[in-house]
This record gives structure tokens, C-alpha cells and sequence, in this order.
């Protein structure tokens, strides 16, 4: 009976994967190698030769690897999500990608290197768990919680909290209020707007 | 024997196997999850009855900001040395202790209270006038979080009311509006117990200056940085204000 006893090993092998995809761990090893390359790339003496333009998109290289950044995004739009059609939903995420990564760029660039300390993964149920980070530049000290979700795709980043102000709960306000006077499209025009570097909000200007 | 035997174990691994997917699928983030209010992070409600104004404000802060504040900010921190500018920072912060020292009192924060008298005392003297802050080296005397009076009002059960933009001043509500007031009467510098003998309009339009001066670094960077990014500043500004005050009086 090879067949059969081919079936029952291949059988406990799922079983056992399964049951250790759901014991599997937590999400701290890569957030620490993510910050840590992307603040190589940013302060590392093999890139200094790089422009930033690379620098850049080797920092989203490493993110994207350590994590599925769309789910952020997600979160961020919330409901509003589904009013975009397949190809924004992909611009959206592309878009807000970049932005982030040249945000914490141009944050990061000419000060000296932050250092990460990592308290403990507090595990809020099953599927939540939340790691207070302390970020130090000189003197200045930011307190920063990551949030994590367990998807399908394994542990996430669902939010940063940083000075007690949540991402998500700050886009999702923006995003609720754009909505309410605009559409996807236009959306996607802003965070070009916002990538560009051009002013195209009427609203910020007198 | 034998054949019953095999479908058993076929029967109890497949059991074992849809269950434990089921119990794995319970275990994932669903996407109504991903896409609602999980209770983690909920979208925040802030009132705004007076948005259209408000916006108005708020563009005029902005265009203010953007081209007078901006300007002088980056010539002060261009003329003046780090160390006379940090100097500066801690001397005002210094001086309004009234104001956190009262506010921790009326919240019943004793210990915060000590806390900053203790900074005060060791800074005011052994800092030279506040100048330097060597209490921040004292075991028990490090930094505290600031209080002020819209904290006060925050702790006693106030509601927040309406989101406001003050003109020049930026973000606020309505009990944190009122709260400026009550830190104006507990104000050191300031009517109605100035230690200036002869406050009149000039001394005031020079500490103001001075103070927005010493000030305009900090606030600018936080403003920039959360405009950047923004895809509403003018909403993501309300609701980070928002977030973080309730967060300080949750404290």
C-alpha cells in the first residue's frame, strides 16, 4: 500500500505545517531587519556612492520583503477601499508606497542615525499583537507602537502610532473627507500631487 | 481488521486537518476586519460644525505660516547658536512652571506637582535661571510630561466641543480654548500676576515675539512633517490635534 501510506505522511505533513504556521512567531525579527537595512541604506558607508533615487528604491525593496505594505494601505482607506476599481487599488498602494519611503528619507537624511529600542511584543488577542519602540536622535525621543495583524500572509503591520497619533485613524480621516467631496480619481491625483512634490490642493493655498 | 485500521487513521488525520484549517481560518485577520473598526484603531469622530470657517482660518494660518513664519524661523535658527537657542527654550519653559505646577494640583496630581517644583527649584538656581536644565540628571526630577489648564478641564469631565482654528495659533476645541485663557491668568510673565512691574505693550509685543521665536523651530517641523504626507492637511491636522489631546487627558 504505498499510495496509501503516501497519502497519510503527505496528510501529518499538512497537519504539522498548519499547526506551525499558527504557532508561528512574531513579527519583531522583521521589523528589526527592516529598520536596520533601511537605515544602512540611508547611513551606510557602501551606499554613499548611491543616489538617492536608489537609495530609495532599495529601501522599498527591503519593506516590501519584510512585509505586505498594502495592508496598511488598506487599513488606511478603510471602507472607502472598494470604491476603487482593481488598477487604482494598485496605484493607490504603489503611490502611498513611495510616498512613504521618500517621507522617512527625507526624514532621516542629514540627521545623525535614530536608535530602535525594542520593548516586548504584547500579544493583544490571537490575531492583534502590539511592540512599543523608543527612537532616539540625540536628544530627541519619539515613542513609536507598531501594530500587527495576522493575516493569511503571516503577521503585518495594520498601524504606527507614534506620539499617541495613529496612521490609520489619521488617512482614514483624510480619506473619509475627501470622499465626501471627491472620487478615486482624484485621490490618486493628489498623492501624485504629494509624490511630485506639487501643490495642486486649492485648500492649502490663499 | 487491517483495512478498518487504515481508514481509521486516513479518517482521524482529516479530521485533525479540517480542523485545524478551521481553526487556522479563525485565526487570520478576515477582511471585514482589515476593512472596519476593530476596536484597535477606530476612525475617530471629531466634531466640526464650523469647517467651512474653519478652513478659511486655517488656510490663512498656513499662507502665515508658510511665509512669514517660516522665514523668520530659519533666520533665527541661521543667527542664533544651538546652544543660546536650547538656552532660550528652557528658560520659557522654565518660567511658566505656575502653570504646570497649578494644573497637576487641580488634577490632583501631587506627585507631578512636587515633581516640577522640584525641576523648577534646582533649574532656577543651579541652572541659572532655568537656562540649563540640570534637574533632568536629578534621580525623581527628570521631565514630566507638561499639564496645563485644558488638561485640567479635560480631567474634570469637560467635553472637548466643537473643533476650532484660532487664527495664528492654529488647532484647538473649545475647552482647550478656554484652557489658554486660564494658562494666560497663570502666566509668570503675563496679567494678573506679571512679575514685569510695568508690563505695557511693549514689553508684551517683545516677550510675544521672543516667545514665538524661541517656539517656531519645533512647531514648524511637526507642522511640515504632518502636511507633507497629507492627502487633507487641513483634516489631517484636526484629527492628529484631536488624537493626541485626548490621548494627553486619557493619560
Amino acid at each position: 500500500m504505498p499510495n496509501f501510506y503516501h497519502i497519510v505522511a503527505s496528510l501529518l505533513a499538512f497537519t504539522v505545517i498548519v499547526q506551525a504556521g499558527r504557532a508561528e512567531d512574531s513579527p519583531v525579527e522583521a521589523l528589526q531587519s527592516m529598520n536596520e537595512q533601511a537605515l544602512d541604506i540611508v547611513y551606510g558607508e557602501a551606499y554613499e556612492a548611491v543616489s538617492i533615487e536608489e537609495k530609495q528604491a532599495k529601501m522599498l525593496v527591503v519593506m516590501d520583503a519584510s512585509f505586505d505594505l498594502s495592508v496598511i494601505v488598506k487599513r488606511a482607506m478603510g471602507a472607502n477601499w472598494k470604491r476603487l476599481t482593481e488598477a487604482q487599488q494598485v496605484t493607490t498602494v504603489d503611490l502611498v508606497k513611495q510616498i512613504a519611503v521618500r517621507a522617512i528619507y527625507k526624514a532621516l537624511d542629514g540627521a545623525e542615525r535614530p536608535q530602535f529600542t525594542y520593548g516586548k511584543l504584547v500579544q493583544m488577542n490571537s490575531k492583534r499583537a502590539e511592540l512599543p519602540v523608543t527612537i532616539r536622535t540625540g536628544e530627541a525621543v519619539v515613542y513609536v507602537d507598531f501594530r500587527f495583524g495576522r493575516m493569511r500572509s503571516g503577521w503585518q503591520i495594520f498601524d504606527i502610532v507614534a506620539e499617541d497619533v495613529s496612521f490609520v485613524s489619521n488617512y482614514r480621516q483624510q480619506i473619509n473627507d475627501h470622499f465626501r467631496r471627491d472620487d478615486a480619481q482624484a485621490l490618486i491625483e493628489k498623492l501624485e500631487a504629494i509624490l511630485n512634490n506639487s501643490t495642486t490642493d486649492e485648500d492649502i493655498k490663499l | 481488521m487491517k483495512t478498518l485500521s487504515y481508514k481509521s487513521l486516513l479518517g482521524f488525520f482529516a479530521l485533525s486537518l479540517v480542523g485545524s484549517l478551521a481553526q487556522a481560518e479563525e485565526e487570520f485577520i478576515s477582511d471585514e476586519e482589515l476593512f472596519g473598526d476593530d476596536g484597535f484603531e477606530e476612525s475617530i469622530v471629531v466634531k466640526d460644525p464650523l469647517e467651512s470657517i474653519n478652513r478659511v482660518t486655517f488656510k490663512f494660518n498656513d499662507f502665515v505660516y508658510e511665509n512669514v513664519l517660516d522665514p523668520v524661523a530659519a533666520g533665527y535658527q541661521w543667527v542664533t547658536p544651538d546652544p543660546v537657542e536650547k538656552g532660550a527654550r528652557n528658560f520659557f519653559r522654565n518660567i511658566r512652571y505656575p502653570i504646570r505646577g497649578i494644573s497637576n494640583l487641580l488634577q490632583g496630581r501631587l506627585d507631578g506637582a512636587w515633581v516640577e517644583t522640584g525641576r523648577f527649584a534646582i533649574n532656577s538656581t543651579v541652572g541659572i535661571l532655568g537656562v540649563n536644565t540640570p534637574a533632568d540628571n536629578v534621580e525623581g526630577f527628570e521631565p514630566i510630561p507638561a499639564e496645563e489648564f485644558g488638561q485640567v478641564l479635560g480631567a474634570w469631565g469637560v467635553s472637548e466641543g466643537p473643533y476650532i482654528v484660532i487664527p495664528f495659533l492654529g488647532p484647538s476645541n473649545l475647552r482647550d480654548a478656554v484652557g489658554l485663557l486660564g494658562d494666560a491668568a497663570m502666566d509668570p510673565i503675563r496679567e494678573p500676576i506679571s512679575l514685569i512691574d510695568d508690563l505695557d505693550w511693549e514689553w508684551e509685543f517683545g516677550i510675544g515675539t521672543t516667545e514665538f521665536l524661541v517656539a517656531s523651530p519645533t512647531l514648524l517641523d511637526g507642522y511640515k512633517q504632518l502636511k507633507g504626507t497629507a492627502i487633507d492637511p487641513y483634516s489631517s491636522v484636526k484629527n492628529g490635534y484631536t488624537q493626541f489631546r485626548r490621548a494627553k487627558i486619557a493619560e
